[in-house]
């Protein structure tokens, strides 16, 4: 029963996933202007539509109770809606961990006069993940063609960094005003300086939570295994004894 | 494909033999092993749940052994950028005074620099490529990130010194705290690991008794799955910590 659920819902996934990049392709008709937040808005509706369906044709399957399977459904749609937010999230985190590099290289690029689309491309030289690096080189070529920072920056923009947003300001500042407009970009290292900072003290207070957290979890499945058994097994036997 | 490829990069460094899908593919047979064993011996549902904790072994161990190697690296950064602008201040070119602090680092450090600066001086690498080179085989962000900026930093003429000054004041702090996450997570491994050997050894002498065992497998299998779901989470821990401690 299990492994027919497992299977139905990843085929379920599939199919959604498969009609979800139909509908966007179809409803996009220039395909640049699909951004990144309508995709993840629409991923988000449809892994909640797959949690459901899932969730109320597992108690259909089950035969449970109909507020049972209701619940069932609701819940799984809840835990499955901000899956795609998450992904994406981490996938944004990933990018964030390059902004104090990318501001050192601004600066130093800055102060030596040297072309920003050839310290783009150093930028991309240091970023470890291929679909980052990617983005970056086309920030470069884009900035290259166009010498404008605001379309040039666009697709950095659409993943609604704020962090993003301020390094095109500080970087435009520098283009306005020259070597002046050092100090925007020296702010905005700074800054990112702190934030990581920040970010590390909050994790390394957490780390030690999570170990205990699973630690919980692990002895409690064992746990579990015991007690649940012995006792649903004590008190089936129970009515025989009185 | 979540960082297997550069993790193993990493690796390669300290364990040169090292290959993934070699790893991989022990992974994927003693799983299937254990699947073969347990579902000829025992059940299909005991037989999927040991498979997938050995595949969880597998990533785990994969965790540790990429953790311990970057921390081999990480652990010099700070004296090696410090030497270094020393050594810079003194010899005033970038490419020597790689030269001269590589002999005061360790290894896996000091085997990609004898590696880069010997091919060099042979005429394999050129001027404007060392450092290019160097962060390309290093594979370690911080490293690599401080090498290309050492490189723009030549080419344009920058403060090479001041640069490094600014890298040691802004990495000190986070770094410091990077290794409190590290000894946590390293414990971590150790607890968690404990934990699920306790657990594993529990729920066999649990399932010895047939009474439970007919409850866990036939009766009412969400305790058996709710137990697998615990050690599989036990086993990804780790893997959420040390992308933790890999932030810098």
């Amino acid at each position: 029963m299990m492994f027919l659920f497992v299977l139905s819902a990843a085929l379920l996934a599939i199919c959604l996933y498969t009609l979800g990049s139909l509908i966007l392709l179809t409803i996009s008709k220039p395909r640049k202007e699909i951004t990144r937040y309508t995709t993840t808005r629409t991923y988000m509706i449809l892994f909640g539509i797959a949690g459901t369906v899932c969730g109320l044709f597992y108690g259909y399957i089950t035969k449970a109770s109909v507020i049972s399977t209701v619940l069932l459904g609701v819940g799984m749609g809840l835990i499955a809606f901000p899956v795609p937010l998450l992904i994406e999230q981490a996938q944004l985190k990933n990018l964030k961990r390059n902004l104090l590099f990318m501001s050192y290289l601004f600066e130093i690029a800055a102060k030596h006069n040297l072309p920003l689309d050839k310290t783009l491309l150093l930028i991309a030289e240091g970023i470890d993940t291929p679909k980052q690096r990617k983005l970056v080189r086309n920030i470069a070529a884009v900035y290259k063609q166009t010498k404008d920072l605001d379309e040039a920056f666009k697709p950095l923009l659409a993943l609604k960094i704020p962090e993003a947003e301020l390094l095109k300001i500080a970087l435009k500042e520098f283009e306005r005003f020259g070597q002046q407009g050092i100090v925007a970009i020296e702010t905005f290292s700074s800054l990112q300086h702190q934030n990581k900072i920040y970010d590390l003290t909050v994790k390394e207070k957490t780390v030690d939570y999570i170990v205990l957290g699973s630690s919980i979890l692990i002895l409690f499945g064992s746990i579990l295994a015991i007690f649940d058994p012995l006792f649903s097994n004590l008190l089936n036997t129970l009515p025989n004894l009185f | 494909m979540l960082g297997y490829r550069r993790k193993e990069k990493v690796i390669k460094h300290q364990i040169p033999m090292f290959s993934l899908r070699v790893y991989f593919s022990v992974a994927v047979a003693a799983a299937l092993l254990t699947f073969v064993y347990f579902a000829t011996t025992k059940n299909i549902v005991l037989a999927v749940m040991y498979s997938a904790i050995v595949l969880g072994v597998f990533d785990f161990l994969f965790e540790l052994i990429y953790m311990l190697v970057l921390q081999l690296f990480v652990n010099q950064y700070l004296s090696f950028v410090s030497s270094f602008a020393t050594a810079v201040s003194v010899t005033k070119s970038a490419i020597q005074a790689v030269k001269y602090c590589k002999e005061y680092t360790r290894p896996p450090l000091k085997g990609i620099l004898d590696g880069v600066v010997s091919e060099y001086d042979a005429g394999v690498i050129d001027t404007g490529n060392f450092f290019s080179e160097l962060a390309e085989r290093i594979n370690v962000r911080l490293y690599k990130q401080f090498f290309l900026l050492v490189k723009v930093a030549d080419e344009t003429g920058a403060d090479i010194v001041d640069i490094c000054r600014k890298v040691l004041n802004n990495n000190t702090d986070a770094l410091k705290l990077v290794r409190q996450i590290k000894a946590s997570t390293i414990v971590g491994f150790g607890v968690i690991a404990f934990m699920i050997a306790i657990n594993l050894l529990i729920f066999n002498v649990a399932i010895q008794n047939e009474e439970i065992a007919t409850w866990l497998f036939t009766t009412n299998r969400q305790d058996l799955v709710f137990n697998m779901i615990a050690i599989l989470a036990g086993l990804a821990t780790p893997k959420l910590l040390v992308s933790w401690s890999d932030t810098v």
